[in-house]
């Protein structure tokens, strides 16, 4: 069949299909064997489907996935996320700003010890919604700064993103971490001020210099040395282990999830429900992953057997010389999907059409997974699907339209700077990754 | 499967698929050019689409992506394979003298060779043709060598408490027979390891270095004692194959011979760049020779041992084990190599 | 739905609750595998031999491929539903089953391909190198057909589900609050 039927054909089955509320998976998957049909590569199914699904899988970087996710899991289950909270309120006493601004803090060391941004919004919903509105935050405020803490989870080592960028695209994984913390750390400073500015605007001016009556909440010398413990000492496995070299990122993550597994040992919460419940979101998570990696992979199959990319990148022409401008209208692809769709499908379903596209105009990958990684988080909280904000509202019952109404600003406002930031001075990503 | 696909009356249309990268030795230098070298031989008429870097199959299973039809041509890496082409580590038999000129022509000589080995079949028959394979030879890599990161062999006890990155059981087993300790990881994960100190070294073919930047990190390396040469070969189905004009397998096997000879000066001349490069950056690199006769002689013992534990090993699983090293050690020496003594008496 | 329906998807939910459970105690062992051979490593400068090659053959495939047909039956796997919820119910109910039986269809190729492709491996005794051994590993190329088999089971009950129902569904149990 001629290119130019083509294209249109597979692009429009493309979003018949994800339209029509077809799992992601089996859009990836049905696109890639009908495309593989229309190209009259049929006899290629045979190979493709049948190994592929278990040859693509066992790939040493993919076992850092579920590790992670039950290393999240432990921790959340542990009631860590609540222990930190209580010292932070401890250190707040009573200061409306300091408390959300603390509670963003938390919300980036939490990134440290979980891969996913709306795992972790859900715990920050739950522990910190109710302290803000006693602060006198309006309820979508709060609810959106939960979010926001949560969904910095997304980009902070360890993540998810940026694992699935690494392995689909075999970009070391350590490289990404390494690379995302500038980045990660810019992005908790722009919502603190996104928070402020906020807060400002939604505090009327008589109660701004109000403080409120403050009471110390009780907490355990135990429970305070186990939950920062636990998390100190993860943190330092994956920065200080994957920077220095001392483990792999599989590594760490298997150390990083024994580690909040003895936690929640020495915190007395490990019981029957205690493990059905981290494996079960384990599992879930896991196996979410892997089918739509599965499909992923046979979509790619199609898009190189094509041979579109090198036809597109070939008809791109002079466009190649202007590498800006192809970044330009991948990021907007971006931004709207991520919109719309879970960051990790978004990932899967665009690397096998964009990868060799980046690969041939150059631009550095490292940079590139970090810059998706980025979008991607603030996608966590932008409606109309904003996994994060759906955490949050489903754990504390507030509207989700209340909610957007400010993590929209949130993400907006930081995608602004860390956009240009990035773009502009590109070392941001790329220095740490190359003095390791 | 795609041979009767072309556009054109009489063309041949053929997809090639690897594992590796186009910029890896084997892809730049012998594929790309074998494939444009035959291409321009056939005036044209036999066109090929190449897949590298595991677009279309993965590293490793290429044998399988051939049988599925994925593809028409792949280099197959056998050795990665034992369970299907147990006699291919044959190459990764540890040498007291060779190079990559060396060892590409045995093994040329090899796959072509009719010494009957078992069964009244050659090497040739018994390793590829039963599994339905036409293999042409490919040059092997340069000859592995062992590299640490500095750790000096300066005595039999420090030999005994380095570990060392072992990539095939001839290795595994040569470790165990020179009582080192041994490390198993993927090829990706080792310059982070090897940096903090981890383990002390690997077994490596210093032409593949810049791979994954091991030219920054390996310091200390021992020339002369020389751990095999990783093999491949370019394979079609038997299918395939007949299914070609005798003048295209004729062109085909002429240009296999002339790119193999290509093939190692590219080889040669990459292991060249990594041993200047390393010199520069205060790399030290030893023969053999010049090291204390114990470890010397150590280290030689545990050479002759990987023979018979080969031996062993193939005729455990009923292979022409004997026949096979006997042949590989004699086309070793017409080339110009040289085996441990002990070898030599090997009847 | 009627009592058969019910009881008949008990059944499902038990085999994939096993599949659960496998992939748990295969990942919680994974994890403990790794950090031993990191303490080795470390500590006792001994790996275990091969970790890496047992980790993704043996390990990942038993806690993957086990947890897949449990994540489907609850939905939690991405789709986007804004269009669909604009339908009315029974245009919905429609196109729900056109999925549903596409997917069907996509699934069956996978379990006819990776069917042959585990029979090649077992007639083949599929095996890797690891630590200077061979390790089987054909057997477990079985999980893939078997776990989309489980799947398509799942589909099925969803179809009648969504025939016969009065709504339109896109899980067979509605998930319960906790
Ligand atoms: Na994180
Ligand atoms: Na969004």
């Amino acid at each position: 069949m001629a290119d130019i039927v083509l294209v249109p054909i597979i692009l429009i089955l493309f979003f018949l299909l994800l339209l029509a509320g077809l799992y992601i998976h089996s859009v990836l998957l049905g696109v890639g064997v009908i495309g593989l049909l229309l190209i009259d590569q049929g006899n290629l199914l045979n190979g493709l489907l049948g190994s592929d699904p278990f040859n693509s899988i066992a790939n040493y970087t993919l076992t850092t996935i579920p590790l992670f996710v039950l290393m999240a899991q432990f921790v959340l289950n542990a009631g860590i996320v609540k222990d930190l909270f209580t010292i932070v309120y401890n250190i707040s006493i009573g200061r409306k700003g300091t408390l959300g601004a603390l509670t963003l803090v938390v919300g980036g060391l939490l990134g440290a010890v979980s891969g996913s941004g709306t795992a972790t919004s859900a715990s920050m919903g739950q522990v910190a919604v109710p302290e803000l509105r006693n602060y006198g935050y309006n309820q979508n405020l709060a609810g959106a700064v939960a979010a926001a803490a949560g969904s910095l989870s997304g980009i902070i080592p360890p993540s998810l993103i940026l694992i699935l960028f690494g392995v689909f695209s075999e970009t070391p994984i350590g490289d990404l971490f390494m690379g995302a913390i500038i980045p990660g750390i810019i992005m908790t400073l722009c919502f603190m001020i996104a928070m402020v500015f906020l807060l400002n605007r939604t505090t009327p001016p008589e109660r701004k210099k109000e403080k409120i009556k403050f009471t110390r909440r009780e907490i355990t010398k135990r429970a305070i040395i186990t939950s920062l413990g636990a998390s100190l000492f993860i943190a330092f496995v994956i920065f200080g282990g994957i920077y220095s070299g001392f483990v792999t990122p599989t590594e760490a993550a298997a150390l990083g999830a024994f580690g909040g597994f003895i936690a929640a040992i020495i915190l007395g919460k490990v019981n029957k429900e205690f493990m059905i419940n981290s494996i079960r979101e384990t599992v879930n998570v896991t196996g979410m992953v892997i089918i739509i990696f599965i499909g992923a992979k046979i979509l790619s199959r199609f898009v190189s057997v094509s041979l579109l990319p090198r036809k597109l990148v070939e008809s791109l022409g002079s466009l190649i010389e202007y590498p800006i401008t192809i970044l330009i209208i991948i990021s907007l692809v971006y931004f709207i999907l991520f919109m719309f769709i879970e960051g990790g499908a978004v990932i899967l379903m665009t690397l096998p059409v964009l990868l060799p596209i980046i690969e041939m105009i150059d631009i550095n990958l490292i940079w590139f997974g970090v810059f998706v990684g980025v979008l991607c988080t603030l996608g966590l909280l932008t409606p109309p699907v904003g996994l994060s904000v759906f955490a949050v509202g489903g754990v504390t019952r507030i509207p989700l339209d209340g909610i957007f109404k400010y993590s929209l600003v949130f993400a907006g406002f930081s995608g602004l700077v860390l956009i240009v930031l990035m773009v502009v001075f590109p070392q941001l990503v790329l220095w740490l990754p190359n003095t390791m | 499967n795609n041979t009767d696909s072309g556009n054109n009356e009489g063309e041949i249309h053929l997809v090639a698929a690897g594992g590796g990268s186009p910029n890896h030795g084997w892809g730049e230098g012998f594929f790309t050019p074998w494939m444009e070298e035959v291409t321009e031989r056939t005036d044209g008429r036999v066109q090929f689409e190449v897949f590298y870097s595991g677009e279309l199959v993965e590293n490793t299973h290429e044998y399988d992506g051939l049988t599925q039809g994925l593809a028409d041509i792949v280099n197959v890496p056998a050795i990665y394979d034992p369970q299907r082409f147990p006699m291919s580590e044959v190459t990764m038999l540890p040498l007291t003298h060779s190079d990559v000129h060396i060892a590409s022509r045995a093994f040329a000589k090899l796959i072509e060779s009719d010494v009957e080995l078992k069964d009244g079949k050659s090497f040739v028959e018994l390793e590829y043709g039963d599994n339905g394979l036409k293999a042409l030879p490919v040059s092997t890599t340069t000859e592995y060598v062992i590299s640490t990161t500095g750790y000096e062999f300066d005595s039999v006890d420090a030999v005994k408490s380095a570990t060392l990155r072992t990539s095939s059981r001839g290795h595994e087993a040569y470790a165990q027979d020179i009582a080192a300790g041994s490390v198993t990881m993927p090829g990706v994960d080792m310059y982070d390891a090897m940096n903090r100190g981890a383990f002390e070294g690997a077994f490596y073919s210093i032409a593949d270095w810049s791979g994954y930047g091991f030219q920054d990190l390996f310091k200390y390396t021992i020339t002369g004692a020389n751990y095999g040469h990783f093999n491949s070969t370019l394979g079609m189905t038997q299918e395939t194959w007949d299914s070609l004009p005798e003048d295209v397998q004729e062109i085909m096997t002429e240009v296999t011979h002339e790119i193999i000879e290509y093939s190692a000066n590219d080889w040669e001349s990459r292991k060249q760049e990594m041993i200047d490069y390393s010199l520069e950056n205060g790399g030290v690199f030893v023969d053999i020779g010049e090291l204390d006769e114990e470890v010397q002689s150590h280290l030689l013992v545990g050479m002759e041992q990987v023979w018979y534990d080969f031996i062993e090993l193939m005729e455990e699983r009923d292979l022409p084990g004997k026949e096979l090293a006997i042949l590989w050690r004699d086309l070793v020496i017409e080339e110009g190599g040289d085996v441990p003594e002990d070898i030599k008496e090997l009847e | 739905m009627s009592e058969l329906y019910m009881k008949s998807y008990k059944v499902l939910e038990r085999i994939k609750t096993i599949g659960l459970i496998i992939s748990g105690v295969s990942l919680f062992t994974m994890m403990l595998f790794i950090v031993a051979d990191v303490l080795g490593r470390n500590f006792l400068s001994q790996s275990i031999p091969g970790n890496f090659e047992i980790v993704i053959n043996y390990f990942l495939p038993l806690s993957v491929f086990t947890a897949m047909p449990y994540a489907y039956g609850i939905g939690v796997l991405p789709r986007i539903t804004m269009v669909l919820d604009r339908f009315s119910d029974k245009i919905r109910k429609n196109i729900i089953i056109g999925l549903l039986l596409f997917e069907v269809i996509l699934f069956s190729l996978i379990i006819y391909y990776s069917a042959i492709y585990a029979i090649t491996g077992t007639v083949e005794e599929f095996a890797f190198p690891a630590g200077g051994n061979l390790y089987p590993y054909y057997f477990l190329l079985y999980l893939v057909p078997l776990s989309f088999f489980l799947v398509i089971i799942e589909i099925v009950f969803l179809i009648i589900k969504n025939v016969k129902g009065d709504t339109s569904a896109l899980i067979v149990a509605e998930k319960k609050v906790d």
